[in-house]
């Protein structure tokens, strides 16, 4: 259970989470979804003790992370965006590092050690130094540092950056068997494929404000049963605004000089008596794409702009 | 954070294993450094005559006093020089007074950092034989000596006495930066002297029976050298660890960033005991010396190494980027080990310099350790400072954990 409060977080005057509040639950996979830059690891930091936040308030299972530090890290695993290895020691040497670091010992260590090698599929290579790792196999080790430990809420910043196909299904099935064992995931991502096919709840961040919140049903339904038109030409707004305006059911989600968006039913049988409407004010059409509803239409919808800039 | 350090001190030692070539030239220049002592000072025979050495000094330089020193000193039995100037030497060597006469000549000091020819003149007694050839001999392998430290630190040295040159009351951030540079670059080229398997081939036939007492006086030092090395070398991994991200991983461990960094310390008190124990023994055979102190010089050292590396993990905590600490680390060791008796022990150092020695923390455990060696104290009388030292490391501990958590192990 993580529960975040009003998290602000201030760099100087630039603010870089603003106003954050969010709830994920016990077995489930709880995403943080928004561009670069937009403030998910920072908030991941806040959560994970690494940065103090400015305002507001972090706990997890219930143990505030400021006032219970410790407390509060025992019950945490972070798979940091960066890798965070031994790049000298091998995955074997690692996994015991850093599960001593969080206190097993012993038998439970070897066992837990062996487990992780076996879930992340490297227990052949388990000898090898991790600098000999390829960038999904390091992935892969990365995220089973965190896990040794069987903690109870995982945080997870953008696991599958650069990763093969093949560690990134390996990757999946980890969280998964994860959230089945009753572990509270935080899982961010720029990747709104991901975001739809593994969460159950999601946040959109956008230059550090949380812009949605809710199951994928809800967010979805913030969208509509409608498609998104996006043109590139020539527009001149107060025209496009009045032709369409005779038009039934399209929204103008955004028109720029260069660049319109718009928002509708059934899209592509209605193109040509769009494309007729728009012409006749005096508009130039060079390029049109189509998309259908998705976490990617909302994000636009709400920013007007696309996810991946 | 007890349990943290003792796994992250293990989880050290077994890479610091994997790594054996840093081991190697940690000990290997202090070593190399050694032998060509060893060899300066070599043997010299049971009861030698003595030859009469005047030595006429028109150079006058930092470095023609520093070679007038080594002739001078007593230690150097073979030898009894006297400083004169350069007509009454003359005279005094035509009315067979001494067997020869030294002539530093005006630019010896600048000709040797820079590397061109400058001859030494020795002009000796034809009326004697064999003490003149004693004195060439030894002059010979001095003056070796003093070519091998200059072509190994020379190009720095120049460096750095340009520099000073230039140096007005307090020099500038970017007089500063420049002497660092040039004192970094001392351990690239040190490397590359200890590659070539020449120069041990050299020493080896030569360096069978050292003498006694003055190369005693230069071991702490060497032993000193490689704990400075290695504390600055490892203090290098601060800079690896929070690249590789391990830092900041460690922060939100409950353990803490403090259990990986004290585990640091105890691998390096481990490795820095290996390193005195090592050079030690070494040491103790060569110039026989009593075995039973070796175990608490060992000690004695591997406290010392433990708070070199965190004074100077520190040092790379204060600094912004992995090379602005490479420099800084090497810019003060580089001097530390100057006037901390590790290239020349403070009995041939000028006075004001030795003075200056024994207050750098190196010259200060060099004082002990030789008061160790040559008995001038007994093991037990080391407890109380080995106590002071241990104190010392604990304070310095407890600021550097704190510039760690608080901010260096925190940034990306
Ligand atoms: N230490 C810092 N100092 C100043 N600004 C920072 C710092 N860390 C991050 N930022 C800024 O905060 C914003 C959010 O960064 P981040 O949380 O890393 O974004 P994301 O993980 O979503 O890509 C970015 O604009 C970034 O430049
Ligand atoms: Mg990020």
């Amino acid at each position: 259970m993580i529960d975040v409060e009003r998290l602000e977080k201030h760099y100087g005057s630039f603010v870089a989470v603003d106003d954050v509040s969010f709830t994920a639950a016990p077995g489930e996979i709880f995403g943080l979804l928004g561009p670069n830059g937009a403030g998910k690891s920072t908030t991941i930091g806040c959560i994970s003790g690494l940065l103090e936040p400015t305002a507001g308030r972090v706990r997890v299972l219930g143990k505030d992370v400021v006032v219970e530090r410790r407390a509060a890290r025992e019950q945490l695993g972070v798979v940091p965006q960066e890798m965070a290895l031994y790049e000298d020691l091998s995955a074997t040497e690692n996994l015991r590092f850093w599960g001593a670091a969080y206190g097993l010992r012993g038998s439970t260590l070897t066992t837990r050690v062996r487990d992780v090698l076996a879930t992340t599929g490297l227990a052949d290579r388990a000898k090898e130094p991790v600098s000999q790792y390829s960038g999904g196999m390091k992935r892969r080790i990365n995220f089973g540092c965190a896990i040794v430990h069987r903690p109870k809420v995982v945080l997870l910043d953008e696991p599958t950056v650069g990763v093969d196909p093949q560690s990134r299904v390996r990757l999946f099935e980890m969280v998964k068997t994860l959230v089945a064992d009753g572990t509270t995931v935080l899982y961010t991502t720029h990747y709104m494929e991901e975001a739809e096919q593994l969460c159950d709840r999601l946040a959109i961040i956008d230059r550090g404000k949380l812009i949605a919140n809710g199951t994928l049903e809800e967010l979805r339904g913030q969208v509509g049963e409608r498609d998104l038109l996006q043109l590139t030409g020539h527009f001149d707004a107060a025209a496009v605004e009045q032709a369409l305006g005779a038009v039934d059911d399209v929204e103008v989600v955004q028109v720029e000089p260069d660049a319109l968006r718009l928002a509708l039913r059934d899209a592509s049988s209605r193109l040509p008596a769009l494309f007729d409407a728009l012409t006749t004010a005096g508009s130039e059409i060079r390029q049109t794409t189509l998309t259908e509803p998705s976490l990617e239409t909302l994000f636009i919808k709400l920013t007007g702009k696309e996810l991946r800039e | 954070m007890s349990r943290m350090a003792l796994h992250a001190a293990a989880k050290d030692l077994s890479r610091q294993a994997k790594d054996p070539m840093a081991l190697a030239l940690w000990l290997g220049i202090p070593i190399l450094i050694g032998a060509l002592i060893t060899l300066a000072f070599g043997d010299v025979g049971e009861a030698p005559p003595r030859a009469k050495l005047l030595v006429a000094d028109e150079d006058g330089s930092f470095l023609s006093e520093l070679f007038v020193g080594l002739l001078a000193r007593e230690e150097l039995r073979v030898l009894d020089s006297e400083r004169v100037p350069l007509d009454e030497g003359r005279k005094r060597l035509d009315e067979g007074e001494a067997s020869a006469l030294l002539l530093i000549p005006e630019g010896f000091g600048q000709a040797v950092l820079e590397d061109t020819p400058s001859e030494l003149e020795l002009v000796t007694n034809p009326a004697q034989s064999i003490l003149p050839q004693i004195a060439e001999e030894t002059l010979r392998v001095l003056v070796d000596v003093v070519f091998y430290m200059q072509r190994i630190v020379g190009d720095d040295i120049r460096g750095i006495v340009d520099e000073m040159g230039g140096l007005e009351a307090t020099p500038s951030d970017e007089e500063v930066t420049r002497i660092s540079v040039a004192v970094n670059g001392v351990f690239r080229r040190v490397e590359r002297y200890l590659l070539p398997p020449v120069l041990e081939a050299d020493t080896a036939t030569d360096a069978q029976a050292p003498s006694v007492d003055v190369s005693v006086l230069f071991l702490p030092g060497i032993v000193l050298m490689a704990l400075l090395f290695f504390a600055t070398g490892l203090s290098e991994d601060m800079w690896r660890e929070r690249s590789m991200g391990t830092l900041r991983r460690a922060v939100s461990a409950p353990g803490g960033v403090g259990g990986l960094f004290a585990g640091k310390l105890m691998a390096g008190v481990v490795i820095a005991g290996v390193l005195a124990l090592v050079l030690m023994a070494i040491g103790t055979f060569y110039l026989d010396l009593p075995w039973r102190v070796l175990p608490v010089a060992v000690v004695w050292c591997a406290v010392t190494g433990g708070v070199l590396l965190v004074l100077m993990c520190w040092i790379q905590m204060a600094t912004r980027t992995p090379r602005a600490g490479q420099i800084l680390t090497n810019a003060i060791a580089f001097p530390l080990l100057m006037v901390g008796g590790s290239f020349f022990p403070a009995e041939m150092m000028p006075k004001g310099l030795a003075a200056v020695g024994r207050f750098t923390p190196n010259g200060w455990s060099v004082a002990q350790l030789k008061d160790l060696l040559l008995e001038r104290t007994a093991p037990t009388e080391l407890l109380v400072p080995l106590l002071g030292m241990l104190a010392v490391g604990l304070l310095l501990f407890a600021l550097a954990s704190r510039t760690l958590s608080k901010r260096f192990a925190r940034a990306s």
